[in-house]
């Protein structure tokens, strides 16, 4: 059916026709007139971009294509492969995040309460506490402009590289990866903002005025 | 023989949860494998009462859910051997466990405990019923606050519908000089209205607090006044014949330490 073949809406690039996958560009050719012809007073001089996740046609048939619908219809058209919506950096559940460096972050505002959880496939950032039962986890590293009391989980999805900072680290458990450490139990309060990250697998806590030093 | 006993009240911030952590401290110190559920999910309490809430990676409703087994979410206690909690979960709510599900839990317990304490969340709803549905036994905590007794005899009617016709009752925090000014409900009140089996009174004691905050039950505590009742409510809970504390000796004691005070100040 037509209908599921084109879709039609407005956007900055003017009127937008999105077509799935196409080979042959007489089918295009059919269905963009076909489409346009139904309701031509409404293209008439309009800016009409031709989105096409898959175009296997060469330049040369496009160009013709377009002219010919520009000299019979006066419509202007243009054609753009659709890239399949995909953010660098980004991972599902199951895939090992790579955007420690640089990649998608989240900025969490606001203190995460007991019994809340912040999930995120990216690093995230807190601005605010973390306080006891709160737990954030991340599948990269996580930074807490506060204090963390609660649990902290970096690297969720496996990445062991993957790094816990904050003002002050006085967290009921640091996980790193599939590592985990509590805190002990006669707890001194640190002073100074600290870093966890993964040594010889275990994880350890270091002030961060001494990190990438030694 | 292993024995599921419930800890309940109705009214909220009578003492379950402190009641839980000191009895079950105390039979492990007996030489009882003790099993504590806290089923209060989303507002856990007991591993916090514990001291243990750092060492938490599973809890009740990953265990019903299945993404680990029951021996895996039992966290050891860190004085005692043969003591054990089982947490709550706190980002999720009581809908997240049924009554058969707990059953099965508790069932599963009773091949490796002798006792098995359940903490029960304030009120009526799910979470009460979650927390009743595997018990032989209910303990009732109230205070000698009107409110904290009517809620008491609500859950004793409760008990009873649901078939846990074995209960008994503890009265927490008395104050035995306002009992005796009149000014707070004495033991015979409570007792004429509940009439119920009555397993212990424990004295109000500032003790409790701090202990609570440490993280370390009160009953290990050997100079407590409350330690003691509890000690001695816990030693009646398995069948050995203790007197009720005589609260009025203590309460001479109190008024030696007072009038000692009095003399102290005064010079």
């Amino acid at each position: 059916m037509l209908n599921d073949y084109v879709k039609i809406h407005g956007s900055k690039d003017g009127l937008v026709i999105i077509a799935s996958d196409v080979s042959d560009i007489n089918v295009l050719r059919e269905k963009i007139i076909n489409r346009i012809e139904r309701s031509l007073t409404f293209f008439k001089g309009a800016q009409l971009t031709v989105k096409v996740r898959n175009l296997n046609v060469d330049e040369k048939s496009l160009d013709q294509l377009k002219e010919l619908i520009l000299e019979n219809y006066g419509v202007n058209v243009r054609f753009k492969k659709i890239q399949d919506r995909h953010l660098k950096n980004v991972t599902g559940e199951n895939a090992i995040f790579d955007g420690l460096d640089e990649g998608m972050t989240k900025f969490y505002n606001g203190t995460v309460r007991s019994g809340q959880v912040i999930k995120y496939y990216g690093n995230l950032v807190v601005l605010g506490d973390v306080n006891p039962g709160g737990i954030v986890q991340a599948s990269g590293n996580i930074v807490i402009m506060g204090t963390l009391r609660g649990i902290a989980h970096a690297g969720i999805s496996g990445n062991i590289d993957s790094i816990i900072a904050a003002s002050k680290i006085n967290a009921m458990q640091l996980r790193i990866s599939n590592i985990i450490s509590r805190s002990p139990d006669n707890d001194i309060e640190a002073l100074y903002p600290e870093i966890a990250l993964v040594k010889k697998n275990k994880i350890i806590v270091k002030p961060l005025y001494l990190y990438g030093k030694i | 023989m292993s024995e599921v006993i419930v800890i309940t009240s109705g009214k909220g911030g009578v003492g379950k949860t402190t009641t839980t952590a000191n009895i079950g401290t105390y039979l492990s110190m007996k030489g009882f494998k003790t099993a504590l559920v806290d089923t209060d999910i989303g507002l856990r309490n007991l591993d916090v009462v514990m001291g243990l809430e750092n060492r938490i990676v599973y809890d009740l409703v990953d265990v019903v859910e299945g993404q680990c087994r029951l021996k895996q979410a039992l966290i050891k206690d860190k004085r005692f051997d043969g003591l054990y909690l089982l947490p709550a979960a706190q980002t999720r709510d009581k809908t997240a466990v049924n009554p058969e599900q707990m059953r099965a839990i508790t069932d599963e317990l009773r091949q490796d405990f002798d006792y098995i304490l359940i903490d029960c969340p304030a009120g009526i709803e799910q979470g009460f019923k979650n927390a009743i549905a595997g018990a032989d036994k209910a303990l009732v905590v109230t205070t000698p606050e009107v409110s904290a007794v009517r809620d008491a005899d609500r859950i004793i009617g409760l008990l009873e519908a649901s078939d846990v016709r074995d209960h008994m009752l503890i009265i927490n925090r008395i104050k035995m000089d306002m009992v005796k000014r009149g000014d707070m409900m004495n033991i015979d009140d409570i007792m004429d209205i509940l009439a119920i089996d009555l397993l212990g009174v424990i004295p109000d004691d500032e003790n409790i607090v701090i202990s609570t905050n440490k993280g370390e039950p009160i009953v290990v505590d050997e100079k407590s006044l409350a330690g003691q009742a509890y000690r001695n409510l816990t030693q009646r809970l398995i069948g050995e014949d203790v007197p009720l504390i005589n609260l009025d000796i203590n309460y001479g004691i109190l008024d030696k330490l007072k009038n000692l005070f009095k003399i102290s100040s005064s010079r």
